[in-house]
């Protein structure tokens, strides 16, 4: 049997390589294939090859004729484009209101998927896929908040994960020099919380166990924030005492700008939580947890679902009508449900997101619909122009696609200027300033300028020598 | 005087060692068994059309042959004036290069 490359390549070999040369180069591709072949190339390697050179020879044709403006595609040239670009002076009230139109639509459809993935973000630590949180979740009557006697029962018997830590968000005064306490979003970890999350200080260290003790001295860990406006970026902070609740406690490490786990805390203090002697009992926290090597997400849930059998086989109250639920750590900590915010529930199957954006989509197709009507508009008033080309002989495809490049430079521009000012508004809306004061670690906006600045700053190794870092520091991550 | 790319340069001299042979296909594998540089069919074609439009080289479509899906080859042949422009090249590069190699070599060049 002859080797051939399949119908389905062979199709796309057809609809991808167009243009004079086609035909000359589609054969060349037969006949290669069967070469490699007979060289004793398997058939795979061979339809990997041809596919290779598919992709290949139709871009390198398709460009030498757009260069040589003579299109691969019947119909459209450049001649259009220019054309439409003409008119697009030549009736600049249609342009400006078309431009108008799209410019508001785009970002105005492209918004709650910006929002949803701002705040509905992994946070900026390495690996924060493999970061997961624990809750108890009860289907219809909410769950019960975990405590220092779960975190010990999951500590002992779940292998899955490296190791566990938790998290209580809380509010304390903190007092300036001035003597004056003003509340600061704070939380208590345990120390294992920074070693999960893998940020090193910029200064000083991170809790350690001993830290953790009841009676222990009290220590504080400063975030970035806090150390330029409370301590004015002293760079001989480490050791020194701030009073935090009206007391004295001793500062032992500063970390990196941006660093604000689990939200937006400005100061982590020991989680000193005995575990209590009865389930259920005892203040809420936040249980997570790194997974260990090679434990996939299934298999820890797995190893939580028979670790809460058990648990729910020894304590029916109040574990029996729960299950422990495995979830990412914004969904943990944001209180989304498991899957995301995506995954939250709207109007029957559409999902909350689905809904938002279906909402959105809907405003950005009536402008699509206006600026249609308007070109429609503009059309009819050439008829005349078009009876001329008409009867100079020029075929209904030449005039069909005329309109169409016409309408694209149109479209394309106003695209150009929708997506500029998206990335405008979403800089300023959803930017540093005011977005990240309410959503702070998890607000990751993904627009093309930051996005490389967060490359670069991946990418650069930032000392830590003196104490003044520039505002916008690096994250300092173990490798 | 006519000018040639480096890759003309290339077909060129892959046409003419092929003589009467010189189609797509042999003219690619020629190229990546010399040179070790693979090029897509669609790259040969657009510098042949391009030589071929400043009177470098011509061609002909042949018999259809098998393997081809029942597409005929086309065959390239250099033109006098493609012969005079790759000798004036290769001169030109010669001219220029000769004794060079060892200085290459001592840059780091293998």
């Amino acid at each position: 049997v002859e080797p051939s490359p399949g119908r389905l390549l062979r199709a796309f070999a057809c609809l991808f390589i167009r243009g004079p040369h086609a035909p000359y180069v589609l054969g060349d591709l037969e006949e290669s294939l069967q070469r490699d072949v007979a060289r004793g190339v398997s058939v795979r390697r061979a339809r990997v090859r041809f596919l290779a050179d598919t992709l290949a020879s139709g871009t390198t044709l398709l460009r030498d004729g757009v260069r040589r403006s003579e299109s691969a595609w019947p119909g459209a040239s450049w001649i259009d484009v220019k054309l439409g670009w003409r008119l697009l002076w030549k009736t600049p009230v249609l342009t400006a209101v078309a431009m108008l139109a799209l410019a508001i639509g785009i970002p105005v459809g492209l918004a709650p998927l910006h929002v949803i993935e701002a705040v509905d973000s992994a946070p900026p630590v390495a690996h924060a896929e493999r970061i997961l949180g624990l809750r108890f979740e009860s289907i219809g009557r909410g769950g019960l908040p975990a405590t220092a006697l779960d975190l010990a029962v999951w500590r002992e018997s779940l292998a899955s994960f490296e190791s566990l830590g938790a998290v209580r968000q809380v509010q304390r005064n903190v007092a300036s020099d001035a003597g004056v306490g003003s509340p600061v979003p704070s939380a208590e970890v345990t120390a294992s919380a920074f070693a999960i999350l893998g940020t090193r200080p910029l200064l000083g260290r991170t809790l350690s166990p001993p830290d953790e003790v009841q009676d222990a001295e009290p220590v504080v860990v400063l975030s970035h924030g806090l150390w330029q406006s409370a301590l004015d970026g002293d760079a001989g902070v480490v050791g020194s005492t701030i009073y935090i609740g009206g007391a004295p406690h001793t500062v032992i490490g500063v970390m990196p700008a941006g660093f604000n786990f689990p939200v937006r805390e400005q100061l982590w203090l020991p989680l000193r939580d005995r575990p209590a002697s009865e389930p259920g009992q005892g203040v809420g926290l936040f249980v997570f947890g790194r997974l260990a090597d090679g434990v996939g997400e299934q298999a820890a849930e797995a190893e939580v679902a028979a670790v809460h059998a058990g648990m729910a086989a020894r304590f029916p109250e109040p574990y029996g009508g729960l299950r422990t639920e495995v979830v990412s750590l914004t969904s943990l900590v944001a209180n989304f449900p498991k899957g995301g915010l995506a995954a939250a529930d709207g109007i029957g199957p559409l999902s909350l997101l689905s809904v938002l954006q279906l909402m959105a989509l809907a405003l950005l197709l009536v402008a699509c619909a206006n600026v249609g009507l308007l070109i429609f508009a503009r059309t009819a008033t050439r008829a005349p122009e078009l009876a001329v080309r008409g009867a100079l002989g020029a075929s209904r495809t030449r005039m069909v696609s005329q309109i169409v490049v016409e309408a694209l430079v149109l479209a394309l521009l106003a695209a150009a200027v929708g997506l500029l000012l998206m990335d405008a508004l979403a800089g300023t809306l959803l930017g540093d300033r005011n977005f990240k004061r309410h959503f702070g670690f998890y607000c990751k906006v993904q627009l093309a300028g930051q996005r490389c600045q967060r490359l670069r700053r991946g990418s650069r190794n930032r000392s830590r020598v003196g104490g003044r870092v520039a505002g916008d520091s690096a994250w300092v991550l173990n490798p | 005087m006519e000018n040639l790319g480096s890759f003309e340069q290339l077909v060129l001299f892959a046409v003419l060692r092929l003589g009467e042979g010189a189609y797509g296909v042999t003219i690619r594998e020629t190229l990546e068994e010399r040179t070790g540089r693979s090029v897509s069919s669609g790259a040969i074609y657009t510098a042949l059309a391009r030589l071929e439009a400043r009177g470098l080289v011509s061609s002909s479509v042949g018999e259809p042959i098998a393997g081809r899906a029942g597409r005929p080859p086309k065959y390239y042949r250099i033109e006098a004036a493609g012969a005079r422009a790759l000798r004036a090249s290769y001169e030109d590069l010669q001219a220029l290069a000769g004794g060079l190699v060892g200085k290459l070599t001592a840059l780091g060049a293998r």
